[in-house]
């Protein structure tokens, strides 16, 4: 009769050790869910950002079509993005895309997400890269191509 | 059973770990909240159009070139000083900048460089179109490489003068100087009044199309490099929609020679300002310019400097303007 008392002892350890796991799940699956909306956030915004810039780069391409002999002196046009996509700071990147469509590559760094957006243009491009901020889509003279930077 | 209770001691530690996971999620639901407002923000930026100002640089880029167009236009047909182009500067220059200035933007316009070109014409309305001896076939120019600005207006008060187009018309050749080839454009009619003015080109590759244009008050223009009938679109003067076939002035043509045959079979005005190239003869033409067919010094492209600014987006080019130019 001595080890009646084991028992509560026990039950409140069974319970405790319950009540842990099911708060540690919670927390978990809330953790995950709040790390799976950032990142489609994160996604969805560098796509925007990466379309507004190839409208520009598309849009500069059209000044450079219209010049007569396709050698503008000068063609850009710059936009400002937010610093930060939820809370991360991102790059962009312009790729060169041989035969294909150029892309215009964002890469989020914490957490690491990459978009990649297509833009379709008539002048060549050469791969350049820019930071968060103000973005700047010219056409480089020197080049005869568009590039991207932060000036 | 009640001192099983007081084995743990009630000084108010209890519950840390729901209180702790508590901490935790409100913490998450805060930064959720955060992520939330990121998304508001993305949807307010997709839905942003594009940048102010640079649809706006094409746009004010056409208008300069529409209106130096018509300030090239002017000069040539009143047969003007082309020297005095350069006030450009001031006139659309000036104007246009200050206006522009108004929408907070920063634009200049500038005369950069001109191409003179030679103007041939006739202004006389009741008059064939053989050179100042009357032959009615001549050659107008050599060695051309451009023309523009071809058009003719004719002169039907007697409704027979133009000859049927299978017979003897009214022709424009474009010769190859190079090769044995032909662009020919003939202005032709049989019952004018009711079947209207009828105009045949024939290619260098020998494809031919025709299309008719009404006769109004005893007239009827022809803007061949415009490629209208009377004010209506003429595809025989442009491009074929079959297959895309070029059919416009001089097509596949480098350098080339312009001349009239059957000149007496047609009546009224025309003129065309050629880049380059020289009259056959300065017999064909007369010093009268209200009675033969003359040549005159002409502007044939004016070239401008361009540049638009607005804080973001920057656009500096030249403009070669060419009113009434064919495609090369």
């Amino acid at each position: 009769m001595t080890d009646r008392a084991v028992s509560v002892t026990l039950n409140y350890i069974l319970a405790l050790a319950i009540a842990a796991v099911l708060v540690t799940g919670l927390l978990i699956a809330g953790g995950n869910f709040v790390q799976d909306n950032r990142e489609r956030v994160i996604t969805s915004e560098l796509s925007v950002i990466g379309n507004h810039i190839a409208g520009n780069m598309e849009q500069v391409d059209r000044l450079v079509e219209a010049s007569d002999d396709g050698q503008p002196e000068e063609a850009y046009i710059s936009q400002s993005f937010q610093r930060q996509v939820t809370g991360s700071t991102y790059t962009v990147e312009l790729v060169e895309n041989g035969d294909g469509p150029a892309q215009i590559v964002l890469n989020s760094t914490r957490p690491d997400v990459s978009v990649r957006v297509n833009t379709t243009v008539n002048t060549d491009v050469e791969n350049s890269r820019a930071d968060s901020g103000a973005v700047v889509v010219r056409y480089d003279e020197d080049e005869d191509a568009l590039v991207i930077d932060n000036d | 059973m009640a001192d099983l209770s007081r084995l743990v001691p009630d000084d108010g530690d209890r519950g840390q770990l729901i209180l702790i996971a508590a901490f935790i999620l409100a913490v998450s639901f805060v930064v959720l909240a955060l992520v939330v407002n990121s998304a508001i923000f993305t949807e307010n930026l997709a839905t942003r159009e594009d940048m102010p100002g640079s649809h706006d640089a094409l746009d004010h880029r056409y208008e300069v070139e529409q209106s130096v167009g018509e300030l090239v236009m002017a000069i040539n047909g009143n047969n003007s000083d082309g020297s005095t182009i350069g006030d450009i500067d001031d006139n659309i220059g000036t104007q246009g900048g200050s206006q522009q200035a108004s929408l907070g933007r920063v634009v200049s316009i500038s005369h950069d460089s001109q191409e003179d070109g030679l103007k041939i014409a006739q202004d006389n309305f009741e008059r064939n179109f053989t050179n100042i001896d009357g032959n009615e076939s001549w050659t107008v120019a050599e060695g051309v490489s451009q023309t523009r600005n071809f058009g003719i207006d004719l002169n039907l008060t007697d409704e027979d003068i133009l000859d049927d187009i299978t017979s003897d018309p009214f022709t424009v050749i474009v010769n190859d100087t190079d090769a044995d080839d032909q662009w020919n454009l003939s202005i032709g009619g049989d019952n004018i009044l009711n079947d209207g003015v009828e105009i045949e080109v024939e290619t260098i590759h020998g494809e031919t199309a025709t299309c008719t244009g009404e006769v109004e008050d005893n007239n009827a223009t022809v803007d061949i490099t415009g490629a209208t009938v009377a004010g209506e679109p003429c595809h025989a003067l442009s491009k074929l929609q079959d297959d895309g076939t070029e059919m416009w002035f001089g097509a596949n043509i480098d350098e080339y020679d312009i001349e009239f045959e059957n000149a007496d079979n047609i009546e009224g005005t025309y003129s065309f300002i050629i880049s380059d190239g020289d009259y056959d003869d300065d017999d064909d033409f007369g010093d009268d310019e209200e009675q033969f067919p003359y040549d005159d010094d002409a502007i044939y492209s004016v070239t401008v400097d361009y540049a638009y600014y607005t804080h973001s987006v920057g656009y500096e080019t030249q403009i070669r303007v060419a009113p009434g130019e064919v495609p090369p």
